[in-house]
């Protein structure tokens, strides 16, 4: 049996349910939306086996005979459902306790999952991700993480292009530092910050499901292609793009490493053909991917989990 | 030691009197170290990590001049929180935005750390991995412990523990405690699994039967006594990475 966990309308979720269907696999389905409808409760005996029991409406399923889950699990505190509970409502903390336990058996249940949590640790500090990326033979931009303004300004002006990001899983807009910056490095006091040396070259994203590699050419001319049309006013264009088996399969090495089943891979290959890695992104929203390219991911996604 | 080069540093919080006493118990030993405190290594005037080919060079120089880079040669991480008093007149989400980035830059900054370090930063803790109780307890089923078994949701009553700390591969049990073959080979196994080089494990002991409860990476090092600082002397002092 597969779980799949989240909200089950977002396009991730909804496209590998449809690609589930398509090969009549056996699922159950945990909208985090109707918590209110659901239990779970699980133990680890004394050897480290894990077992329990998930209610959903009537539905109760012994948690061993889950063998696969795709799971994409939202904060709770941002679910619409539970933001109209009343402050002080218990219910409200039945919330907090259900997906606190559900994340926390995600992370100890037995068969293939999609993703452990455990396993997504290393988004939360990219540039701690991109010394285990290094480890794998792909090359990293040059990068700079300091609170020291004569630091930074120093990297500013010995580089032809340099860009400033979040460090750790905040979503940002990379930007292309400008001179006007430099009048800004005295805020780097208050929180250090990650510069990199930009790198020229076509956008690659790399989904890795298991050991089947799906990789995306994105062409456009702004600094972070998925703000292309607020950057540049025209949107990225997506082809599927032939990845050297080389690096295919240093990408299917980094993501098993990571612990991860299934990852998005921002790689960007330069005109001298050297291939960079930015980040491995461990809860891929890849139907932004598929859909444009009918790269047949969803499907590849279905099979893992029912390879278990 | 101001305007110096450190060669051995002890890195933690102000209040953690466990660090602090390991501190002076080194220092009796002749280790010429350095308590840095969290708020010191934030605050300082120029943090600096930066890719060097394929590898990382750290450097942090504290207020005093005091330089932390590639000399070091042995820390004591025991870096448990942030520090958050600067960011205090920051709307809150900003300053949650803040405290993520600063995470993000001290975990990769304390994973990247010159030298021999104890207590090697991870994602999920600035000191090493924090488990969820029921990660610890698979783990250590995995390990070859036997454990007393977690129920989501609740606790049951156990019998008092024991704890054991592993250094850098080093398993310290309790001065006049006679420790299972089994739970020594077990907590080693766990430790390496674990990776951050410190831990402190806790098992029950009913009948000379011992039960795995819970582990944590940031331990009460002075139940361990001497034992635990002639661990920490020795992995300090190595001239290789150590062990978890």
């Amino acid at each position: 049996m597969i779980l799949v966990a989240g909200i089950p309308s977002e396009p991730p979720l909804q496209e590998a349910l449809d690609a589930l269907s398509d090969l009549r696999a056996d699922v159950v389905v945990l909208s985090q939306r109707r918590c209110a409808e659901i239990d779970l409760a699980f133990a680890v005996d004394s050897s480290g086996a894990v077992d329990g029991v998930l209610r959903i409406g009537r539905r109760h399923i012994a948690l061993r005979e889950v063998t696969g889950v795709y799971a994409r699990l939202m904060d709770h505190r941002n679910i619409p459902e539970y933001q109209r509970l009343d402050v002080g409502d218990p219910e409200r903390d039945r919330w907090a306790a259900l997906n606190d336990t559900l994340a926390a058996w995600v992370d100890v249940a037995p068969g293939t999952i999609v993703n452990r949590s455990s396993a997504m640790a290393s988004n939360g500090a990219k540039p701690y991700q991109g010394q285990l990326i290094a480890r794998h033979g792909l090359l990293t931009p040059e990068t700079l993480l300091t609170n020291d303004p004569e630091v930074a300004r120093e990297f500013y002006a010995s580089r032809p292009r340099v860009v400033f990001k979040s460090a750790s899983g905040a979503r940002s807009i990379v930007q292309t530092m400008e001179p006007g910056d430099l009048e800004r490095l005295g805020t780097l006091r208050a929180c250090p910050v990650q510069f990199q040396t930009w790198v020229p070259g076509t956008d690659v994203r790399v989904h890795v499901v298991g050991s089947e590699v799906f990789a995306t050419a994105i062409t456009t001319t702004a600094t972070d292609y998925r703000y292309a049309t607020a950057q540049v006013e025209e949107p990225a264009r997506l082809e599927p793009h032939e990845l050297d088996d080389d690096v295919a399969q240093r990408c299917v090495a980094l993501t098993a490493d990571l612990g991860l089943e299934f990852a998005g891979i921002d790689l960007k290959i330069t005109p001298d053909g050297e291939v960079y890695c930015f980040e491995v992104n461990p809860s891929p929203a890849y139907t932004y991917f598929s859909g444009q390219t009918k790269q047949p991911i969803p499907e590849a996604l279905a099979r893992h989990l029912l390879a278990a | 030691m101001a305007g110096t080069d450190l060669e051995y540093a002890v890195l933690c919080g102000p209040e953690d009197g466990s660090a602090l006493w390991a501190a002076g118990r080194l220092r009796d030993r002749g280790v010429a170290l350095r308590v840095v405190t969290v708020e010191e290594l934030v605050y300082a005037p120029s943090i600096r990590y930066a890719t060097v080919g394929t590898g990382v060079v750290t450097e942090v120089r504290l207020g005093d001049g005091t330089v932390l880079g590639p000399n070091l040669r042995g820390t004591l991480n025991r870096v448990a929180r942030l520090p958050s008093a600067h960011l205090e007149a920051t709307p809150s989400t900003e300053r949650d935005y803040m405290l993520q980035e600063l995470h993000a830059v001290l975990v990769s900054l304390l994973h990247a750390w010159p030298g021999v370090v104890v207590g090697r930063a991870d994602p999920r803790g600035l000191c090493g991995a924090w488990w969820r109780p029921a990660e610890w307890m698979v783990a250590a089923g995995q390990a070859g412990l036997v454990g007393v078994g977690y129920r989501s949701g609740g606790s049951d009553e156990v019998p008092s523990s024991q704890t054991v700390l592993v250094v850098a591969g080093e398993v310290v049990t309790p001065s006049g405690v006679e420790v299972p073959e089994a739970v020594v080979a077990g907590s080693r196994t766990l430790a390496a699994r674990h990776g951050g080089g410190l831990l402190g494990l806790d098992f029950a002991v009913e009948s000379a039967a011992w039960a795995f409860q819970s582990g944590t990476a940031w331990p009460d090092l002075r139940p361990g006594g001497e034992a635990v600082v002639d661990a920490l002397h020795a992995a300090l002092s190595a001239r290789e990475p150590v062990p978890a």
